[in-house]
């Protein structure tokens, strides 16, 4: 007999996991967006497609702009407009946040063509100078046949249109930006060197281990080796460095950390974030330095200095992990549990639910995980949660759901593999701006 | 007994998204800012009457029927306060809704006489600005879907299990949505008249 909490408990288990499956339900549709011309109708030649591409290519790397060129026999029964509105909806052309993207539109049999403008191109190609391009530049080509002719001149007005206010936002010029700033170097990976004093595969290999000791244990480290810190000392770069990061690369500089070398003095520091202070040994990074690093970078062992260096930041990481309260605990379990383990509940949940049902399924696929969470964490609370959700999650059959869900939504994204080129959109927005014409 | 809570709570915490909550938070600021892009959208159009009505007049200035007509819907347009909270008073809604369809197709018109007009037709202002209202019913019409979709999505949230016993708990209502702007005019059959004699030859 249950007690009432008990029951409570076990409705309100239930009851949440149905949640639960709502949460995992959602859908992606996939654009397919693959080149920046792209010509369904067969008018264009091989060169006159590669030709306006490249103007387009060239378009984009001077100023950001994304501008593509659709052909389509029909839009019908769409009118124009609204297939015009779903295929930037879909390409998402232009960069986020500035929204300067472009559609060149043709349905060829139907006689229209359109020019779609993005919400951030809006103010330099307004609907009227929109269709004074479409009217003065396009359709009279086309009304000629000469389609690739009417697609240049086009795309040549409108990129003149959007980088000549680009060219006169640069003269006005930008904002300045800090001074000091600007020499330092952004995050670009795990092992920066600046001086290329490392080679590529020792970069790799020692980017890899400090991933092992570092950013798998949720405290991301870093490596930086300069030429020189002049004018700041080696301590006054290294909180710069990591501050810089912080404030440009989204790195959350309370758990990270960044050993510098200064390549002309021979010297290096570590710069540690605030979590990390806390909890490492006193008086520990001074010692890795002066007695492990500093040595061997005098020796000119580069490589093994930094290796042997990364090797002692290991040991204090896990150190410091080692006294932590269980809720850090859980969280860090939660984010490492590899999903190999997770698809393997998953997969042996289901299996022994259809060979023993639900019930016996459910308490067989609970102790095995509970036993599996047991081993890995080695926490009572970790084999009880792992324990209890799968079973719960067993009995009311929620991994055939999700099974089903998972084939449903692989089956879907299949399309969009394919292609290999390299143009996308970069998540521009669109409101419907812009003009149509025809001919 | 205290891990058994804390991991209740955590298990409630990270599953009332699930319940639809964190959703409908999310789709009700996406109807917000739809429906900021549909008044702006409108307002747009409205700003652009004054001027296409000059132009108009200039070549035209017999149609009277037409451009009072056209006048007449902007000063209604206008005596409508256009808030944010208009979603949220269907009968509020329905009255924007009316007056704005007036407005639609008392343009439409005034762009079909137009065409009678070869020198009106020809001038470069009326040219602008006919290019400026097209793309502004465009944008009007992809406001209004994006609109519809936000209000839909919501609504879909707040009626379907389990999210429904969620926005039972707090309250939450489905919202009004735009219907098909000229029913009226959809489901009659348009009358030709032949007989009738020209405005413009009175």
């Amino acid at each position: 007999m249950l007690s009432r909490f008990a029951r409570w408990f076990v409705g309100l288990i239930l009851w949440l996991s149905v949640c639960l499956t709502t949460a995992a339900w959602a859908e992606v549709a996939v654009p397919t967006l693959t080149a920046r011309v792209t010509d369904l109708t067969g008018t264009l030649s091989a060169g006159q497609r590669s030709a306006l591409e490249g103007e387009l290519q060239a378009i984009e790397a001077r100023s950001t702009n994304q501008i593509a060129v659709l052909m389509v026999p029909s839009t019908q029964p769409e009118s124009i407009e609204q297939y015009s509105i779903r295929v930037v909806e879909a390409w998402k052309l232009g960069q986020k946040g500035k929204d300067n993207g472009l559609l060149l539109l043709v349905a060829k049999d139907d006689h229209k063509v359109r020019v779609e403008v993005g919400y951030g191109l809006e103010g330099v190609i307004p609907d009227a100078i929109a269709r004074q391009v479409i009217d003065g530049l396009i359709t009279p080509r086309f009304k000629q046949g000469d389609f690739a002719g009417g697609l240049t001149a086009g795309v040549q007005q409108l990129a003149f249109l959007i980088e000549g206010s680009a060219a006169a936002k640069v003269a006005a010029g930008p904002a300045p930006e800090d001074a000091s700033a600007s020499t330092l170097p952004s995050l670009r990976g795990e092992v920066m060197d600046l001086t290329d004093t490392l080679t590529e595969e020792q970069a790799y290999a020692l980017g890899n281990s400090l991933r092992e000791i570092g950013m798998d244990r949720g405290k991301p480290f870093f490596v930086l080796i300069v030429p020189t810190t002049a004018p700041d000392t080696i301590a006054q770069y290294g909180a710069r460095v990591l501050a810089h990061w912080g404030a440009h690369d989204n790195l959350d500089i309370a758990r990270s950390g960044v050993m510098v070398i200064a390549k002309d003095t021979n010297t290096a520091y570590l710069e540690l974030g605030r979590d990390l202070q806390a909890t490492w040994a006193p008086g520990a990074s001074e010692t890795i330095v002066s007695s492990i690093v500093e040595p061997k970078l005098v020796a000119g062992d580069y490589y093994g200095a930094v290796q042997d260096g990364i090797l002692e930041i290991g040991k204090q990481i896990e150190a410091s992990n080692a006294n932590k309260t269980f809720s850090e605990r859980l969280i860090e379990w939660a984010g490492d549990v590899p999903t190999i383990l997770v698809i393997a509940v998953v997969v042996v949940g289901t299996a022994l639910r259809w060979f023993l049902g639900p019930l016996f399924g459910a308490l067989t696929t609970g102790g095995l995980a509970g036993a599996g969470a047991w081993f890995v964490s080695g926490t009572i609370e970790m084999a009880l949660l792992a324990g209890g959700l799968s079973f719960v999650f067993v009995l009311v059959g929620l991994f055939n759901w999700i099974a089903l869900g998972l084939s449903g939504s692989s089956g879907g994204s299949g399309s969009s593999g394919g292609g290999g080129s390299s143009f996308s959109g970069g998540g521009g927005s669109f409101g419907g701006g812009g003009a149509s014409g025809s001919w | 007994m205290r891990y058994l809570i804390v991991l209740v709570s955590l298990i409630a915490t990270l599953t009332l998204s699930g319940c639809g909550y964190n959703a409908m938070q999310a789709q009700d600021e996406q109807i917000k800012a739809a429906w900021a892009e549909v008044l702006n959208q409108y307002q747009r159009r409205a700003d652009l009457v004054p001027n296409l009505v000059n132009v108009v007049k200039g070549y035209a200035a017999h149609e009277k029927d037409v451009l009072t007509q056209v006048t007449e819907a902007r000063s209604q347009v206008g005596s409508i306060k256009a808030t944010p909270e208009l979603i949220n008073d269907p009968e509020a809604f329905a009255k924007f809704q009316q007056v704005q369809s007036q407005m639609t197709s008392a343009l439409s018109r005034l762009l079909v006489v137009s065409e009678n007009y070869p020198n009106l037709k020809a001038d470069a202002s009326f040219r602008d600005l006919q290019a400026q209202l097209e793309g502004t019913e465009n944008r009007v019409t992809v406001a209004r879907n994006r609109f519809i979709k936000a209000v839909q999505e919501y609504n879909v949230t707040v009626r379907s299990f389990p999210s429904n016993l969620t926005a039972m708990a707090f309250g939450y209502k489905t919202k009004p949505s735009f219907e098909v702007e000229n029913e009226k005019a959809i489901s009659t059959a348009p009358k030709v008249d032949f007989n009738a004699p020209a405005p413009s030859n009175k």
